[in-house]
């Protein structure tokens, strides 16, 4: 991978991951960046939000189209296209099971969408749930389901980082399957 | 820095650039200007509020403070509310003067401009205006146009309930966690914002564009007819049920601040004095106001924040005086509500502050969501989002499709807007036909969609052919409005050239009447090919060709000259489009691929 890049407004050697030319001060043209290295944080499961949202926020006051006001059309543009993937790489980041299909995929597991989802029990369990939230009656009883739902994502989410550790990637995927259907039954109560 | 409005100076000079911040309301309109770091109002007839009303009559154009003593059934009212429906629609039609929303709107955006140039004393075209957060893509296109048709440069569209946080956080010095609850005149805004130092960050939006302070108004008058006439507001014939409307509004004025007034209310032939009480306006608009409270503890959930994190309300919107609302809002949330700032300025207020630091740099900051939720029509009638509610803007998406038939050459997308599963539920934006592509298996074709949704929350959509990698081999066939983006660069380089303001309005106009004929010849090309004689084509190409060159002078005469000319070459062609069958052009149905 190259580490650095030429400016394209002065033709500086900057680095690779650069958004702004150390001499000149213009905006660079838009790269793909793994979501992780945009924030420049672990490539890892686990995740402080805190510090992701301050990075978050940084970064808007670097890129954000209303700095751009009066800069040029392609600098204008860039700001644009830079703000957004800023913004998609924090959506994937905060969301567990998107954070955890980046990983996979950084990691080299192949995901394939048809893989048969095996675990009878797993299924079974999720069935139950979703009727059970389809058929609520009282406010007590959804308050009841939803701290149920909530225990489950949270042990499952401590799953999955234990399997990251043991890099069992195949189970974390399969962790990862059960956790995004527990998080939309959980947002079908909303 | 204060609020306070100066009267009349002599001079107006400034060194920074001016930029006006526009509220162009339902009831009411505001503009204001920032000049170092003094915030003024641009006043009518001497009132800071000017009424959004127009008036043709005798052949002239009337607005806000300058109608006097006409009948109500002649003056344009609440223009807004079309755009949530139409903004392109016929409004007002008296014989051969034709006007629809945007048309009316523009007359208020110029009217405004004027005020602001006669007061500044100085050209001004620079502008932050605001819209209804919960406005959709036609709505704020819609209100965009208007104001570039005036000749105005919109250098940023804003949210109304994002705009007065804006004005809280800089004037008031508020920070934390705040939900701003936006009761204007024709529609119903909640934002809910944190506000830090040097970033203002909206989280979630939610609201009703149909629900404002016309609605309490139309509550009221049909309490107080059924209570005292015993009559059905409905039943009465439309001047009068519009004057009704027009007492009771200003009872509810009076109410702001009175527990009862006495009022004469005349019903045809039957006139009686009355004792109004509070109570009455109260019992009448409760409903309404519970929906607003529903629509705000929907909000809270969605974005998943507790009340109790939340450092208080912001009211903005003339109709947040009442003191039903805050009541309801205290009883039921129980946080603290403030509305220091002028419910009815506020918003103005916030937009020139936000143009002033956007010109002139600023280290304060305001990130914004997209309200609803963008998507595609799939197979079945059922809508995919590919850019969900309350995203934070700029965003952009792609997706891929493929086609779903063997050889077919073209595809047909609909772009939607709206919560709802069912294509039909939501609001269709556009429609698409990528043609031209080349024939091959089903399923083979991959037809890369980009969504771009700017920091204005304006939509622009652009396919690109992966298989070819050639952008230009598809034809978009979108409607025949000229794209903001299009528009955008016209005025810019018009506002940069042009001297007078009535002939930079008309050059605009006729410059973006010429555009919008190109596209849409440029649409149908491959047909003109089919359909036409050789001479025929020839002849329409030349004439483009030529716009196009004249298209980048400021010669309006001669730009008019060449739209007669095309008009009237392609008369026999659009006749051929008609008759012709249109089916074998526009493909079936789409399948959509899912990225992985």
């Amino acid at each position: 991978m190259t580490s650095s890049k030429n400016c394209w407004s002065c033709d500086k050697r900057i680095g690779y991951k650069d958004f702004v030319c150390n001499a000149c001060g213009v905006l660079q043209k838009p790269f793909e960046l793994n979501p992780f290295d945009i924030f420049s944080i672990d490539k890892k499961f686990e995740i402080d939000a805190k510090n992701l949202e301050e990075k978050y926020l940084e970064l808007q006051i670097l890129l954000h189209p209303d700095k751009f006001m009066n800069a040029s059309q392609e600098e204008k543009n860039f700001s644009n296209i830079h703000t957004s993937f800023v913004n998609n790489a924090f959506k994937v980041l905060r969301d567990d099971v998107s954070r955890i299909k980046i990983l996979l995929e950084y990691f080299g597991y192949q995901i394939t969408e048809n893989e048969s989802f095996q675990d009878v029990s797993v299924l079974e369990e999720i069935m139950e749930l979703q009727n059970k939230s389809m058929s609520i009656e009282s406010e007590s009883e959804k308050n009841k389901i939803k701290s149920q739902l909530m225990d489950k994502i949270e042990k499952e989410i401590k799953t999955v980082s234990q399997l990251f550790n043991e890099k069992k990637y195949k189970d974390v995927y399969k962790s990862c399957i059960k956790l995004s259907y527990l998080q939309k039954i959980n947002g079908n109560l909303k | 820095m204060n609020l306070v409005n100066i009267s009349e100076p002599d001079k107006k000079k400034s060194n920074n650039i001016l930029c006006l911040g526009i509220d162009f309301g339902t009831t009411n309109s505001v503009c204001s200007v920032k000049i170092d770091e003094k915030i003024i109002y641009i006043e009518d007839s001497k009132k800071k509020l000017i009424p959004s009303i127009v008036l043709f009559k005798n052949q002239k154009v009337y607005i806000g403070n300058q109608i006097k003593n006409s009948s109500i059934s002649e003056l344009i009212f609440s223009v807004k509310r079309f755009f949530t429906e139409n903004p392109d629609q016929i409004i007002f039609d008296q014989g051969s003067n034709k006007k629809t929303a945007i048309d009316i709107s523009k007359e208020i955006f110029s009217y405004i401009k004027n005020l602001s140039q006669d007061y500044l004393k100085q050209n001004i075209d620079d502008c932050v205006l605001t819209v209804p957060a919960y406005f959709d893509e036609k709505a704020r296109s819609g209100i965009m146009r208007a104001a570039f048709l005036a000749g105005l440069n919109v250098r940023r569209l804003i949210n109304e309930p994002t705009a007065a946080a804006f004005a809280y956080g800089l004037e008031k010095k508020k920070r934390g966690l705040f939900l701003v609850y936006d009761l204007g005149g024709g529609t119903f805004d909640v934002s809910i914002l944190e506000l830090k130092e040097g970033i203002f960050r909206v989280l979630g939006t939610g609201g009703n564009s149909k629900l404002g302070g016309d609605d309490l108004d139309i509550l009221f008058a049909e309490s107080i007819l059924k209570k005292y006439f015993s009559v059905n507001l409905n039943e009465v014939d439309n001047d009068l049920k519009l004057k009704t409307i027009k007492k009771c509004k200003s009872i509810k004025e009076k109410l702001l601040n009175k527990k009862s007034v006495s009022e004469k209310i005349k019903l045809e032939e039957d006139e009686k004095q009355i004792n109004i009480e509070s109570q009455l306006l109260n019992q009448s608009i409760e409903k309404l106001i519970d929906k607003t409270i529903a629509i705000v503890e929907n909000l809270l959930n969605e974005c998943d924040v507790s009340i109790s994190s939340v450092d208080g309300f912001i009211l903005v919107g003339g109709s947040t005086r009442l003191e039903i609302v805050k009541e309801k809002l205290k009883n039921k949330f129980k946080i603290n509500i403030f509305s220091e700032l002028d419910p009815d300025l506020v918003v103005s207020c916030g937009a020139a502050m936000h143009g002033y630091e956007l010109l002139n740099g600023s280290k304060n900051l305001l990130l914004d969501v997209t309200p609803l939720s963008l998507g595609i029509e799939t197979m079945g009638g059922l809508m995919e989002k590919i850019i969900p509610r309350n995203s934070p803007i700029p965003a952009i998406r792609e997706q891929i499709f493929t086609t779903n038939e063997n050889g077919q050459t073209s595809i047909k997308i609909k772009i939607l807007q709206g919560e709802r599963e069912v294509t039909s539920a939501n609001n269709i934006l556009d429609e698409f036909v990528l043609s031209g592509l080349e024939p091959k298996p089903a399923g083979i074709p991959r037809i890369k969609v980009r969504f771009s949704l700017d920091v204005d929350g304006i939509l622009f959509v652009s396919a690109i052919d992966e298989s070819s990698g050639k952008e230009n081999n598809l034809v978009i066939k979108t409607n025949e409005q000229l794209s903001i983006q299009e528009m955008r660069e016209l005025v810019s380089s018009s506002i940069q050239n042009a001297k007078k303001d009535i002939d930079l309005r008309l050059l605009i106009e006729t410059k973006i009447k010429a555009t919008k004929l190109i596209n849409e010849i440029n649409n149908v090309k491959p047909m003109m090919n089919k359909l036409c004689t050789t001479k025929e084509s020839k002849e329409i190409t030349k004439i483009i060709k030529l716009m196009k060159i004249e298209l980048k002078s400021d010669n309006k005469d001669k730009i008019s000259n060449l739209i007669d000319d095309l008009n009237d070459k392609t008369k026999n062609f659009a006749q051929k489009i008609i008759d012709s069958n249109f089916s074998n052009f526009v493909g079936k149905e789409i399948d959509l691929l899912d990225k992985s």
